[in-house]
């Protein structure tokens, strides 16, 4: 036992110190509390009386503490399980300690004795938690899947989505005033696009181009038109009497209503369906 | 276990002891156990308790493990003590004045620390130099 840790530690710090590689996590681990066994066998030297020490008979120190500790666990473990148990108990131990070469009536002594050093605790580096101010809204609890000690869910105004909607404008006179204006501009476009591809009339001699007016065919039968009910109002007598056997109140018939007296009268068939279309979409 | 250690009589102690099963081990271990508070012991409980798991030995009682720790603590420093001793008898040996009563300063190297762990049968071998 002695000899394999002798050899263990003479290979583990020959290929320790030519090495420098950088350090994972991992290692991170291993690294900590090796370093904090120098530290206690450093200040063990320090107890004994020693101003300084070489580097290798620290590390060789070291590595022999390090494994010490090991073997005295594997041999209390294999110790316990020789008798059929599975948790170690102190007799484990002091058999254990007896079988090492160690001297167990001195251990009181000594425990009495080491009261002259203590090394201090290296400080606990906080996780950093952001601050008040800056934190908006509860954070989720953790689901019963998850441990407790990991990290904590981010805030929440990180990964919730809330879509915001401009409420649309329903002021009554902004509505008509807008109905009127799109109403109006559709017109005067239908209009000059008729006049710009159809046989235009002009009221002014020499003036063609300034005011056209749509050229007005007249018809064979002049009188067909007005026995024979348009497409208009043939839809508006389906539309009525479907809303009259719906119980609901359609709020798209509503201007329908408005006597279609008042549209005027020289607007062809296709334009009124146009007119219709654009209708509907403003309610 | 090949020990050939300097002192018969810690040699002989543990011989007796083993032989003796029972009550005698167990005498001494429970008073050292109350003594060996987690003030007093410099390696923390978390770095032993880390070394015993990796061997497989997981402790039920914290005292247990103080005590694993104040034991390795002891196997270094009685190695210190020695290597001390031989520092000392290197000094003086050479005849060196006796008012100064060699240098205050004692630096533990590896040709103290080498006959030191050859009475407990570690032999370490250095390499001086890199080939």
């Amino acid at each position: 036992m002695a000899d394999a840790a002798a050899t263990a530690g003479a290979a583990g710090s020959g290929t320790r110190s030519g090495s420098k590689q950088s350090t994972n996590p991992a290692d991170n681990y291993h690294l900590a509390r090796r370093r904090t066994l120098q530290v206690v066998v450093s200040s063990l030297l320090t107890e004994a009386g020693f101003e300084s020490a070489e580097k290798a008979s620290v590390e060789t120190l070291t590595e022999m503490l390090q494994s010490y500790i090991s073997e005295i666990g594997r041999s209390a473990k294999s110790y316990c399980e020789h008798t059929a148990r599975t948790q170690p108990t102190l007799s484990d131990i002091v058999v254990t300690l007896v079988e090492m070469g160690f001297n167990v009536d001195t251990l009181p002594a000594y425990a009495k004795r080491s009261q002259r050093m203590v090394i201090t605790a290296p400080p606990v580096t906080n996780q950093p938690v952001t601050p008040k101010a800056l934190t908006a809204g509860q954070n989720r609890p953790h689901p019963p899947h998850i441990p407790s000690h990991f990290p904590e869910f981010p805030d929440p105004h990180t990964y919730i989505k809330t879509p915001t909607y401009r409420e649309p404008v329903s002021d009554y006179q902004v509505l008509r005033e807008k109905a009127a204006s799109q109403r109006r501009d559709v017109e005067r476009a239908l209009t000059r696009f008729m006049a710009k591809t159809g046989e235009t009339q002009s009221l002014f001699k020499d003036d063609v181009s300034t005011f056209p007016l749509i050229a007005a065919r007249p018809f064979t039968i002049p009188y067909l038109t007005a026995l024979l009910p348009s497409e208009l109002e043939m839809q508006q007598m389906e539309e009525t009497d479907s809303s009259e056997q719906d119980e609901q109140t359609d709020t798209e018939n509503l201007p329908l209503h408005i006597s279609p007296g008042w549209r005027p009268v020289a607007l062809r068939k296709a334009e009124e369906l146009v007119i219709l279309r654009f209708w509907f979409g403003l309610c | 276990m090949s020990c050939s250690g300097s002192g018969a009589d810690p040699e002989a102690a543990p011989a007796s002891a083993a032989s003796a099963p029972g009550p005698a081990p167990a005498v001494s271990a429970p008073a050292a156990l109350p003594a060996g508070t987690a003030a007093e012991n410099k390696i923390p409980d978390a770095v032993t308790g880390y070394y015993l798991n990796r061997a497989g030995f997981e402790a039920s009682d914290p005292r247990i493990i103080r005590l694993i720790s104040l034991a390795a603590q002891k196997f270094i420093s009685d190695i210190a003590n020695d290597a001390l001793q031989h520092c000392k008898m290197k000094g003086t040996a050479s005849g060196s004045s006796r008012s100064k009563s060699k240098d205050r300063k004692y630096t533990l190297t590896m040709e103290d620390l080498t006959p030191a762990l050859s009475e407990y049968g570690i032999n370490v071998k250095k390499p001086h130099y890199f080939t």
